[in-house]
């Protein structure tokens, strides 16, 4: 499937982005912008995503410590959640059984990042910069255990 | 040596957001009508985005963070 590159700020380059929102059980979070981003280990969420959409109890959740470009450490959880990708039509586009950290100080401009474990891992991902678009597929096979593809 | 692959250049075209956000406040949630075509909503948090766009009768808004002022990207994290 192929997606346009996005611009969402005048001051900023068209970058690579989804809509994307996640599930657990009949919890449903509500649907945002997301980086497509190799260089996150992990897709990072607001925290407000785990405890306001998804009531997750994340206290025995395993922790994960994180830094950006400046060095500082951040803390998150993480859990084991349902990543919907929506076509940029507006239908779903498929659901993957994924992990994701959650963290209290994240604050992303756009809105959350999608990284290598759970992401990548789960969507062969190519990206034609110089055409301002990308294209996702979902591995076959992999590490990423495919629930179901509408 | 590897052969040359021609570049494909046919583009779907940008997606293009950057007019309909240029006004939001630097570091809230914006919420967006389905359709991306309007604001319905803005916040600091994003249930509190959400909920503006519900009561303006946007059930499935999209949500948008606005970067701090000055705030660029270079989002490689681990």
């Amino acid at each position: 499937m192929r997606f346009p590159y996005t611009k969402l700020f005048p001051n900023t380059q068209p970058r690579p982005y989804l809509k994307v929102f996640l599930r657990k059980g009949y919890h449903t979070s509500i649907e945002v912008m997301a980086l497509v981003d190799s260089g996150a280990d992990y897709p990072i969420f607001p925290m407000e995503t785990a405890k306001d959409y998804l009531k997750l109890d994340l206290v025995q959740a395993p922790p994960w410590s994180f830094s950006g470009t400046t060095g500082d450490l951040q803390a998150a959880k993480l859990a084991e959640v349902l990543l919907t990708v929506t076509e940029p039509g507006g239908a779903k586009l498929c659901e993957v059984l994924t992990t994701c950290a959650f963290c209290d100080t994240f604050q992303m401009a756009g809105g959350v990042l999608l990284g290598q474990i759970g992401f990548f891992s789960c969507f062969k991902t190519t990206f034609f910069q110089p055409e301002q678009h990308f294209e996702i597929e979902q591995w076959l096979t992999g590490q990423c255990p495919t629930l179901r593809r509408d | 040596m590897s052969e040359k692959k021609p570049v494909n250049r046919e583009t779907t075209g940008v997606r293009d957001l950057s007019d309909l956000l240029k006004d939001s406040p630097p570091g809230v949630w914006v919420a967006l009508s389905h359709d991306e075509k309007r604001i319905v909503g803005t916040a600091i948090s994003m249930q509190a985005a959400a909920y503006q766009a519900q009561l303006n009768g946007e059930e499935n808004p999209l949500l948008v963070r606005m970067p701090l002022a000055g705030e660029g990207l270079a989002a490689g994290v681990r």
